[in-house]
């Protein structure tokens, strides 16, 4: 196997495992950002005295 | 007298077979753009661009020594890598990525259909050997001009001219050609790549709607330490991942509606047209009419395929482990070509089972699509030079 093609396919494990990677550390955000910013984040939403 | 003979006659004499076939691309992709409304807003510009830089003497590239006006747009735009990385902002003004925050778990499935781009890089590097212009390549550039064609794979314009102008310049024209008319084509091209996967039960596979409620707040600091985030895991696709959430967090802060209505309109329409003019320029007969272009174009083709089956197989495999079943077609719905792709997937459920509704799902996973393409593309640039210096 020509060592163009060992990096070829490198590339392809390599690459799809962080493409993974990267978008669960993003699910991982969108997650905590969903749970620390509820409801509205506005001051519209907020309860009034 | 002669010599003013001459001289009128000097474009006719110039002229030759390979230049009117270049004409005919040129139309053809004006054709395509005007008739079919095939990506319009590019296969027009890049139409003319390919007819102006064929006709005799490329005055459009240089002109009495100088440069002309192709020649400084591409030195200015291309070369610079600034017109592909403006669009990004105008990109990121555009998205909305409030679906794919409802349901992040779609998020997985822009990830799956990203395959398409290493499995073309993979095909690219294999087929090199039968194709006399990549047989003597140099490996490294070999490498390259593999990751540019599979960066098609992205469907996503602006990623695959960005990678495309870092590490294969020559090829940008029928790069450009490919990743544009392909994605105008989704609706053509992921119909049969998913019937041959799926079964017509999976097809018709019916999914809940469980929606949350997102904060403004979620929308305003996802763009900020999204952008964090990705500079630290590829710091090269700082300037694909940055400036597209810029734009998006110009868009989403609810206080520069100005700036987004330009970064959409003005901005977008300004920069694309250059931009397609520009990449047509490069579209000499010499360059575009060799073999290459015809693996370019099949390979890119290639790319579209697998991105489908990729996603399909993905969700498909998810199914063995999950009680609550996915619909298959929803992986197909992870590419970035938003949003047309979601468009088919739910066209295919409903003529299936009319009361198959998985449109919020499959726009989810577009959105996704989007993300995870332009992730692809910054890993693309980060891993490759790591692997000429590792491997080749």
């Amino acid at each position: 196997m020509s060592p163009t093609m060992q990096a070829s396919l490198f590339l392809m494990a390599a690459g799809m495992g962080t493409v993974f990677l990267s978008l669960a550390v993003f699910f991982v955000l969108i997650a905590l950002l969903k749970k620390f910013f509820k409801n509205g984040g506005s001051a519209e939403n907020s309860p009034r005295g | 007298m002669q010599q003013v003979v001459s001289a009128l006659l000097e474009g006719l004499n110039a002229l030759q077979w390979s230049h009117c076939i270049m004409f005919a691309v040129g139309g053809i992709l004006i054709f395509l753009a005007v008739r079919k409304n095939y990506e319009p807003m590019l296969l027009l510009p890049i139409g003319f661009g390919a007819i102006l830089v064929n006709l005799p003497l490329k005055t459009i590239l240089t002109f009495d020594g100088a440069d002309g006006v192709l020649q400084i747009l591409f030195n200015a735009g291309i070369l610079t890598e600034l017109f592909p990385v403006l669009i990004f902002i105008a990109v990121g003004a555009m998205i909305d990525f409030t679906p794919l925050f409802k349901m992040p778990i779609m998020i997985f499935f822009g990830a799956a259909a990203q395959f398409g781009i290493f499995a073309t890089i993979t095909g690219v590097v294999f087929l090199s050997r039968y194709v006399p212009q990549f047989s003597g390549m140099d490996p490294a550039e070999l490498l390259k001009l593999a990751a540019s064609v599979g960066i098609i794979g992205a469907a996503d314009g602006p990623t695959s001219i960005f990678v495309a102008s870092k590490f294969a310049r020559d090829y940008l024209g029928p790069i450009s050609v490919a990743a544009y008319s392909y994605m105008a084509l989704v609706p053509i091209i992921q119909p049969p790549i998913i019937r041959l996967l799926t079964t017509k039960k999976e097809r018709a596979m019916k999914m809940a709607y469980r929606e949350s409620d997102v904060s403004r707040t979620v929308k305003i600091l996802f763009p900020v330490l999204a952008t964090i985030v990705a500079g630290i895991i590829a710091p090269i696709s700082v300037p694909l991942v940055g400036l597209l959430m810029f734009g998006n967090l110009v868009r989403e802060s609810g206080v520069l509606e100005r700036l987004s209505q330009s970064a959409q309109n003005e901005l977008a329409n300004l920069v694309t047209l250059l931009l397609g003019i520009t990449i047509g320029g490069t579209m000499t007969a010499e360059k575009f009419l060799t073999p290459a272009t015809l693996v370019i174009l099949g390979m890119g083709l290639l790319a579209f395929v697998f991105d489908t089956a990729g996603g399909v197989l993905f969700a498909k495999f998810l199914n063995l482990f999950l009680k609550t079943k996915i619909n298959p077609m929803i992986g197909a719905a992870g590419i970035s070509a938003f949003p047309m792709s979601a468009r088919v997937v739910h066209k295919m459920a409903q003529e299936e089972d009319f009361q198959t509704y998985i449109l919020m799902q499959a726009v989810s996973a577009n959105v996704s699509g989007q993300l995870g393409s332009i992730m692809a593309g910054g890993l693309v640039l980060a891993l490759v030079p790591v692997l000429i210096a590792n491997f080749l």
